[in-house]
């Protein structure tokens, strides 16, 4: 696995306003030219003044040119939202999940009052206008909030970046009625690790492993760029980029 | 779900990446044809053109990276073996070498199309062709802007294509 971080932000006028930093990073694994990869993802948040950051709206996340989705053999079934917010997981067929992470939030009251959310899911939701959807499953613990479901949606990226997956982060309240935590981490992969497939071979169902996006056999110099906007409840924005290196190349015998 | 080959059965030799299938031969008994007029001179034989509505039902023969390459038979007023080369750099846009063998000769031609998922588990694409090239009773082949479009089953990757459009050779 490979990974390089880079905090943001990149844009002048963001900086100026914003008053929270992001630190993205990136990851393949394995991580090797042409072959079936599951990307990792992760972001911290911190708030440059000190004290908790503004709480998270929404999250573009732009993937290398190159990597595409569609040519794995992820998210081969569709998970309805609608079942996944009353049974949970359970709700949506195994060849629906496209990978996990967890993620780490603070409340606004207390001393470092944080919480872990140990479990969130990411699975293929019904398309939109054509378009992939992944859908966001955050199983948190009592007593801050229970299950959401939240949607992103893979848009077309333009410039010299790939697909972008936009999501709007829904506020998660800290307590009944009050005022919204503060999301500080989340990691995340894409991909066939820890992920069980099954089909139907002769009537009984066999499990496999997916494949996931391949990297691509060129890399850019300086590595696969990932780009990611963030925008705050405050109304700022951050944009952060990390690089995953360039694998080594095999030498010829 | 279903199973998905990402291994390479049949190698493709050189005429293959090239084209979808559209053409092919047949002297005088294309059925859809409007017949045109032609060039001039000895030797000479007019143009043909008709209009070309072929279908084929592809299956996968490799899958590297971002490239599927399928083949089968296409049916229609220009039948014959059919060979594609599909290119999907982004979830959203899909480019497509065609290669096809109908008898007398063979047709090369180049496509594009917008791609969009149905479902988790088949996607549809629509756009245009042009001819490129072709041998045999098709080496003046010429058409550009036919219709090209088609579906993706993404367990199988298994392709079906249609083509329509004016033609001439």
């Amino acid at each position: 696995m490979a990974s390089l971080a880079a905090v943001g932000c990149l844009a002048a006028a963001s900086c100026a306003q914003a008053s929270e930093a992001v630190r993205l990073q990136a990851s393949f694994t394995p991580d090797r030219f042409g072959v079936s990869t599951t990307i990792g993802f992760g972001f911290t948040i911190s708030n440059t003044e000190g004290g908790l950051p503004a709480p998270l709206t929404h999250v573009d996340l732009l993937m290398p040119p190159g990597m595409n989705y569609i040519t794995s053999s992820l998210g081969l079934a569709t998970c309805q939202p609608k079942r996944l917010e009353e049974k949970g997981l359970s709700g949506c067929p195994a060849n629906s999940r496209l990978g996990m992470g967890s993620a780490f939030v603070e409340v606004p009251f207390g001393q470092n009052a944080g919480h872990e959310i140990p479990e969130i899911q990411a699975l293929m939701g019904p398309p939109h206008d054509g378009n992939v959807v992944v859908l966001f499953y955050a199983n948190g613990l009592a007593p801050v909030f229970a299950q959401i479901v939240f949607a992103g949606e893979l848009v077309s990226g333009g410039g010299a970046f790939g697909e972008d997956l936009s999501a709007a982060i829904p506020l998660i309240p800290s307590v009944t009625n009050g005022p919204p935590v503060s999301i500080v981490n989340v990691k995340s992969t894409i991909g066939p690790k820890h992920l069980t497939y099954y089909r139907r071979v002769h009537g009984r169902l066999v499990g496999y492993k997916p494949t996931g996006v391949e990297v691509p056999e060129r890399c850019p110099r300086g590595g696969f760029p990932f780009t990611a906007r963030f925008s705050f409840l405050d109304g700022s924005a951050v944009t952060a980029v990390a690089h995953v290196p360039c694998p080594p190349r095999r030498r010829r015998r | 779900m279903g199973m998905v080959s990402h291994s390479a059965r049949v190698s493709f030799g050189a005429p293959v990446l090239a084209a979808f299938a559209v053409a092919a031969a047949l002297g005088t008994g294309v059925s859809g044809a409007t017949g045109v007029s032609g060039a001039a001179g000895p030797g000479a034989r007019a143009a043909r053109s008709f209009t070309l509505s072929d279908s084929a039902n592809l299956r996968l023969n490799n899958h590297k990276g971002v490239e599927l390459k399928e083949s089968g038979y296409a049916k229609g007023n220009l039948p014959g073996s059919i060979y594609i080369q599909l290119r999907l750099p982004t979830p959203h846009y899909v480019t497509a070498k065609i290669q096809a063998y109908p008898s007398g000769g063979s047709l090369a031609a180049s496509a594009s199309a917008t791609y969009r998922l149905v479902t988790s588990s088949s996607a549809s694409f629509s756009g245009t062709m042009n001819i490129t090239g072709g041998s045999g009773r098709y080496a003046k082949a010429k058409g550009s802007g036919l219709s090209f479009s088609g579906t993706v089953h993404r367990p199988s990757e298994a392709v079906s294509v249609h083509v329509s459009g004016n033609m001439s050779y």
